[in-house]
């Protein structure tokens, strides 16, 4: 009897991990007429939180949602475009256990966007879990694939060792404008070509360094553009490409990759430096 | 749930063998629809409960009024808790507080022979089965600090105000009478089917006569007291209807 009394006057306790999340899971699709291709991890994606900050500088893989309102906001930037989405939930509080405290729960999910370069946005789970897949499945039309940035490599003479570090006093194009001032580069740098003409001169004023006067080094490069559309619903793109270098003041150069792309790694590598 | 679902088979079979024959005569025993005992009674483990569980407050109360072998069975009970986070656990800081009463009824039939009386009638202890339908009423609030890495620190508090749960149950137990009209007795419990009549924003830690509310479906279990109030002879005599043999 007594066995039974101090049985049925007991109750299992819950453990103290549940499955809620406050992160929307994000996966990204590049689309065409034909096919959406996963992308998650070839891309690049800043988000920003509104209202919110990440003092951590650390990049953020999801959305995490607000836990004190019903209503969140993102800017989702690719490629320097930035896109805005606006998520509304419902929240669920519960108390756990006595000793493990409350949680909360997000649910009933609802995606409001102002879509710039995203071509849509697809809900997939409306309920937030630590378990399962993504919440939102994100189209793009590839505007990440094409860039205007020519990426280029300085090197050593001889040893072809990457040059450790450049010292720049300004690096201008043809028009005036200044594209890097008074900074130090670790022997990569990507300089925005001119989209309106189909070449772009660049100076580069280089500051003393060593054994290296202070000089200053020109490069032209030529270049071709053609307008793509990726899909009936995607917006019409520039491409960049027949890369070449119409003259340079620099050592020498070698063109890597004639394409102005985001997965291209390097366009040009220029020989030049004294060890 | 296996279980229960066989006594509920005995029920059917029980009920279906209502009639006994002897020799030559036909034995019919009359149904009376006047009640023969109330029962009432109070769930023991729950007054344990609160003697050793200062943050907790449980009562509940059941009658079941005897009507042959069935018996027509109400319950009404209150549940109150108050919660706060303990400085030894990892817990956030916070407070839950919640008050609730809840009513069960439903029918029971005993499937225990008395054979002194040789009936199933349900004055004497009895092994039951039973059905119930559950309605719960709760008042409950929540309210805890929250530290959020990239939103800030803030205070969340969120309320429940007369949320209406409901069940549905099938029980089986024992009554025994251990002194004259004194009972003591346990019933083990299926609660399912559990829903709010809205949604709710804080989920409720208990619900009063269900349990738990973290998962729809929940085993029960209580032990009781109970005083039979009679309210006619306990051994109602057979009318004896004979038939004449053919001549």
């Amino acid at each position: 009897m007594l066995v039974f009394l101090g049985l049925a006057a007991c109750e299992d306790e819950p453990g103290c991990v549940t499955n809620n999340f406050e992160v929307v899971k994000l996966a990204f699709y590049q689309i065409d007429d034909t096919t959406a291709r996963s992308v998650d991890k070839d891309i690049e994606v800043g988000i920003t939180l509104v209202g919110g900050s990440n003092p951590s500088g650390e990049p953020l893989s999801g959305l995490p949602l607000n836990p004190t309102q019903d209503v969140s906001t993102f800017y989702i930037s690719r490629n320097g475009v930035t896109d805005t989405i606006v998520l509304r939930y419902q929240r669920e509080q519960q108390l756990i256990s006595p000793d493990c405290g409350p949680t909360q729960r997000f649910f009933n999910l609802v995606v409001d966007t102002a879509l710039t370069t995203i071509d849509s946005v697809r809900l997939i789970e409306p309920e937030l879990s630590k378990i399962g897949g993504a919440n939102l499945e994100i189209f793009t039309c590839q505007d990440e694939f094409y860039t205007q940035e020519v990426k280029l490599n300085f090197q050593e003479k001889d040893t072809l060792v990457r040059t450790d570090s450049l010292f720049i006093q300004r690096i201008s194009d043809g028009t005036g404008r200044v594209l890097v001032e008074n900074d130090t580069v670790f022997g990569r740098l990507n300089l925005s070509i001119n989209p309106l003409a189909d070449r772009t001169e660049f100076t580069f004023e280089l500051l003393a360094h060593g054994d290296q006067p202070a000089r200053t080094e020109t490069l032209t490069i030529t270049y071709e553009q053609e307008a793509v559309r990726f899909a009936k619903s995607c917006r019409l793109q520039t491409r960049y490409f027949n890369l070449d270098t119409l003259s340079t003041t620099f050592d020498s150069l070698r063109i890597e990759n004639r394409e102005l792309a985001q997965d291209v790694s390097l366009n040009l590598r220029i020989v030049d430096f004294i060890p | 749930m296996f279980i229960l679902l066989g006594l509920a088979g005995l029920v059917l079979g029980s009920t279906s063998s209502y009639a006994q024959t002897e020799a030559d005569t036909t034995v019919r025993r009359a149904f009376s629809f006047r009640p023969s005992g109330l029962r009432v009674g109070m769930a023991l483990n729950d007054l344990i409960r609160t003697a050793t569980n200062a943050a907790d407050t449980r009562y509940s109360f059941q009658g079941d009024l005897a009507f042959g072998r069935f018996m027509l069975v109400g319950e009404y009970g209150v549940a109150n808790t108050k919660q706060q986070d303990n400085p030894d656990r990892s817990a956030p800081p916070y407070t839950y507080d919640s008050q609730g009463s809840f009513l069960r009824i439903g029918v029971d039939v005993n499937l225990l022979k008395d054979r002194e009386a040789n009936d199933y009638d349900a004055a004497g202890s009895i092994l039951l089965f039973g059905l119930r339908f559950g309605r719960a009423q709760i008042n409950d609030q929540l309210s805890y600090e929250l530290v959020d890495s990239l939103w800030g620190t803030t205070v969340l508090t969120q309320q429940n105000d007369e949320l209406v749960a409901t069940w549905a149950e099938m029980t089986a137990g024992v009554k025994v009478e251990v002194f004259k009209n004194l009972f003591l007795g346990y019933n083990l419990r299926f609660k399912f089917a559990q829903g709010f009549s809205d949604e709710p924003l804080l989920l409720p830690y208990y619900i009063p006569g269900f349990g738990r509310s973290d998962r729809p479906e929940r085993f029960g279990f209580d032990y009781s007291i109970f005083y039979r109030i009679p309210l006619k002879r306990r051994k109602a005599r057979p009318i004896l209807i004979r038939d004449m043999p053919d001549q």
